[in-house]
């Protein structure tokens, strides 16, 4: 039985083969996305538990795409977690301004990511699960 | 009459002189622009002495050449007289006072004055240990000078010379805060490109890096994990380092182009065969990836180019186009040549380029608003985003431009996108005259050089414009090196285009070009720019070591008559002499003094041409007519002209003495004797072909051996020596000169008749009154 789904999106293919290994290590259904025409087709269709964004990708990059997550009631709920390269903090301004929920810079701890997730969907660790 | 200190005169100057003398040391001291305080101090020196004129000299120190300041400001060249008062004040450094004892027929520097003055002060104008010109004062009548006028005239000089001073002190921070603007600016733009280059590369740089650190960490955390594929997560972090490996090999070879330390090793390659190189390269990824590349070669063309790097362009396109390619799509190449250029076109089936993102394709990295080929979900991204820009500059290199644009087809589909550049199919500049260049260009001496060179140039061809065109040694196209004439029009630097322009064609053909009228003209009629108002032009190819390295342009006659023959073999003559003096000042890299003596003779020619207008051009011209009706060799004629334009340099240093030798007295037909070696000292470092000087040397040898300065007679006087005694003996008695009248036409001709066989060679005389006939035809014709 999955923990939750999450909507991992990124232009940059091996990204987003590890996040589907970590995350689908940790108990999650993972979906993934290329773009973010993509993610909000897959958003609306699949309603995830949660969406990893990144921010530089062709067609509609992060910002657009969780902006318009955000205006869609549909989409509106799920917790968004940008992924940029750009880590200064006018980036992270304009990530919390765009309404998203957690910020990530790359290059990132996939493990930090996890714990994450896990915190905002408000989910111990497998660990911790298994001690419980 | 040099100083002496125990004149009698009145002991004190009226209260009027030290009021003026102080307006005019105030007008020096608060104004920076002598053509505003000098008038005043002219106007007040003349009233307070009550002269009759004063003139002031200023010293150029980078030439050692005078400049007589007008009460305008303006600065006209000038000589000193041949032992005259301002020769005796710079050698000694002390003011003289000639008061008139010496007579009327003194040396008082005739050429500055309307009348000569009976009485002259001159006195060097001094600040430190530099002289920095002359002030002289002159007088209607003979006069003497009382101390207190001695003092008045030295304290004007001594502000004069603190006001020169300051005046080429301003002038040199003016130039040094040009220069210093000038550098701010490369800096500044060089930071701004540095700073983009790392704002690309730094972004560049995380994708792999966060590559290789979520697997590395992901592989730590799951070493005993079965279900982690480890293998893989290994590999792509090779992978990962690769791109970052050869990322870095980009940057560096980006910045080395683009900061100019590539050097290109050109040679002769078949396009096709470039071609196939190229695609073999990029065969494995587009296998990988499904896309089929096909190679249209139109014919097989030998281009001149860099094949390293040009194999590396084409091939940077192939792999940009295969990695926007959806799978089983087809990308084209198409080589072809089209006039001068050859074109490279790379057209893929990739998602569509937006319209208005082809201008700025081609900037810094441009991938991200391009989607990548679908279905590439299971391949890893390849190659990095500095490919176009490297490309770019490698064509630029070349002397080629590059551009984005949508492929042909129907408006309805827009799908893919082409990418193209083009370039010439063969370099001007072979690789050897771009080494000769590289020595050339980059020296500050040599720009100096090139600078006297145009100057002389366009004083001798009476050329409103006159340009140096070089070849650039890295990118192999021309630039312009140095001008006269247009600099308002802002051309210093301007490129011009391989082949495309007249100064392109001649260096690419290597031979001289005359056109009278551009606008009739056929061969060259569309490659004139509007902005240049060219008429008439001159454009002779410059060639250093055999090799062409450039161009001289002259445009425009400052007469408005268009060039003709004569006018192209000067200028052939004077490229040569450029050619050598640029030989032999890279022959000594290392020896600033040659390259000076080499400017010096430059802008000596220039000054003396100027000053004195000699060697007229109708001198010239007869003097080319009587050599062919004498049937001397083409190039014997141009050697002759050559030297009716240059040979009287020497007569410059004779100041107003010049006259027919015959009537002068023992001391000035001495001087006037010397005048021939003068003329070759002058030019002696140009280096000049033997029998130019000695053409010149015997111009004034008499056919029955009673000439100068070696006493030849008949036939061992060289010909064009000869011909040049006569044509100048004509040009000297139909012009007006101070002591007598011109004389007619028909009375030249029986005077160079009745001193044939004595003076002139008798055939060279008929010959000559055979080409006045002619001309005088001419005349009645038109």
């Amino acid at each position: 039985m999955a923990k939750g789904k999450i909507l991992v999106v990124d232009d940059e293919i091996y990204i987003v083969h590890i996040l589907d290994f970590s995350l689908g290590m940790e108990g999650y259904e993972v979906l993934t996305a290329l773009d973010g025409e993509q993610a909000l087709e897959k958003a609306r269709a699949e309603h995830p538990d949660l969406i990893v964004l990144d921010i530089m990708m062709p067609k509609l990059d992060g910002y657009e795409t969780c902006k318009m997550l955000k205006a869609d009631d549909r989409t509106k709920d799920i917790p968004v977690i940008l992924l940029s390269a750009k880590g200064r903090n006018v980036d992270q301004k304009v990530g919390f301004e765009v309404g998203a929920d957690d910020y990530i810079t790359k290059p990132f701890s996939p493990r930090r990511l996890v714990e994450r997730i896990n915190a905002i969907l408000g989910q111990g660790t497998s660990q911790q699960r298994l001690q419980a | 009459m040099h100083d002496e200190p125990n004149a009698p005169g009145p002991l004190t100057l009226p209260g009027e002189a030290h009021a003026l003398l102080a307006e005019a040391v105030l007008a020096l001291r608060t104004t920076a622009d002598l053509g505003v305080s000098w008038g005043v101090v002219c106007a007040n020196a003349r009233r307070a002495l009550r002269a009759s004129d004063s003139r002031l000299l200023r010293v150029d120190h980078r030439s050692g050449a005078l400049f007589r300041v007008e009460e305008s400001g303006v600065e006209i060249p000038y000589l000193a007289e041949h032992g005259g008062p301002v020769e005796w004040v710079m050698r000694h450094d002390q003011p003289m006072f000639d008061e008139g004892a010496a007579g009327p027929r003194a040396p008082r520097e005739t050429l500055l004055w309307q009348r000569t003055p009976d009485a002259l002060a001159t006195v060097p104008l001094v600040a430190g240990n530099t002289q920095y010109g002359f002030l002289l004062v002159a007088f209607e009548a003979a006069r003497v000078f009382s101390a207190p006028e001695r003092l008045f005239v030295q304290t004007l000089a001594d502000a004069l010379a603190l006001a020169l001073e300051r005046s080429g002190l301003f002038r040199l921070i003016k130039e040094e805060r040009a220069r210093a603007a000038q550098l701010e600016r490369k800096l500044s733009a060089a930071q701004e490109s540095a700073a983009g280059l790392m704002a690309i590369v730094s972004h560049e740089v995380r994708s792999p890096l966060s590559s290789i650190k979520a697997y590395a960490e992901t592989l730590a955390g799951n070493l005993d994990n079965p279900r982690a594929p480890r293998e893989r997560f290994l590999h792509i972090i090779d992978e990962e380092c690769d791109r970052l490996a050869a990322l870095m090999t980009d940057v560096h070879d980006l910045s080395r182009i683009e900061g100019g330390e590539c050097t290109l090793r050109l040679a002769g390659t078949g396009l096709a065969e470039l071609g196939r190189e190229a695609l073999e390269r990029s065969h494995p990824e587009a296998v990988r990836r499904g896309v089929e590349v096909v190679l249209q070669s139109e014919s097989d063309v030998r281009v001149e180019v860099d094949h390293e790097l040009m194999r590396r362009v084409i091939s940077n396109l192939i792999a940009n186009a295969v990695q926007f390619s959806p799978e089983g799509g087809k990308v084209l190449v198409e080589l072809g040549v089209r006039a001068d250029e050859w074109m490279c076109r790379v057209t893929d089936e990739g998602p569509p380029l937006p319209a208005e993102d082809l201008a700025v394709v081609l900037e810094g990295f441009y991938r991200a608003r391009r989607q990548a080929g679908a279905g590439s979900i299971v391949q890893a991204p390849e190659g990095t985003r500095l490919g176009l820009a490297i490309s770019r500059s490698i064509v630029h290199l070349h002397g080629g431009r590059m551009w984005a644009e949508l492929p042909d087809g129907g408006p309805g589909t827009p799908q893919g996108a082409c990418f193209c550049f083009a370039a010439p199919v063969k370099q001007v500049a072979s690789p050897r005259a771009r080494r000769i260049a590289r020595q050339t260009v980059g020296r500050d001496d040599l720009r100096q050089l090139f600078e006297g060179i145009v100057e002389m140039v366009s004083a001798s061809l009476e050329a409103s414009i006159v340009s140096l065109v070089l070849v650039d040694p890295d990118r192999g196209d021309l630039f312009i090196a140095a001008s006269v004439g247009h600099e308002s029009q802002g051309v210093q630097g301007r490129r011009t285009t391989l082949r495309s322009g007249v100064a392109g064609a001649v260096a690419a053909w290597g031979r001289p070009v005359l056109v009278e009228n551009i606008e009739t003209d056929r061969r060259f009629k569309r490659l004139n720019h509007p902005q240049y108002c060219t008429k008439s032009l001159l454009c002779v190819p410059l060639r250093v070591e055999g090799e062409v390295i450039g161009v001289i342009n002259a445009n425009n006659k400052a007469n408005g008559e268009p060039f003709d023959e004569d006018d192209l073999a000067l200028l052939v003559m004077l490229t040569e002499r450029v050619s050598s003096a640029i030989e032999r000042a890279c022959a000594y890299p290392d020896s600033h003094r040659v390259v000076e003596d080499v400017i010096e003779a430059v802008l000596c020619m220039t000054r003396l041409k100027r000053d004195l207008s000699l060697g007229g051009k109708h001198l010239v011209k007869q003097a080319r007519a009587v050599a062919r009706e004498l049937g001397m060799s083409a190039a014997d004629v141009d050697v002759i002209g050559y030297v009716a334009s240059i040979h009287d340099l020497g007569m410059v240093r004779l100041g107003a003495e010049t006259g027919h030798p015959g009537r002068l007295d023992a001391r000035q037909r001495n001087a006037v004797a010397a005048h021939p070696e003068v003329s070759v000292e002058i030019l002696r470092p140009l280096e000049y072909l033997g029998v130019v000087r000695d053409l010149i040397l015997s111009h004034h040898e008499h056919w029955d051996g009673t000439g100068y300065p070696r006493g030849l007679q008949g036939d061992a006087i060289p010909l064009g020596s000869r011909i040049l005694t006569v044509c100048d003996a004509w040009d000297s008695m139909t012009s007006a000169r101070p002591f007598r009248a011109p004389r007619t036409d028909e009375g030249a001709v029986a005077e160079l008749r009745r001193v044939a066989g004595g003076q002139f060679d008798p055939e060279v005389v008929e010959a000559f009154v055979r080409v006045l006939e002619r001309e005088g035809e001419v005349r009645a014709a038109a």
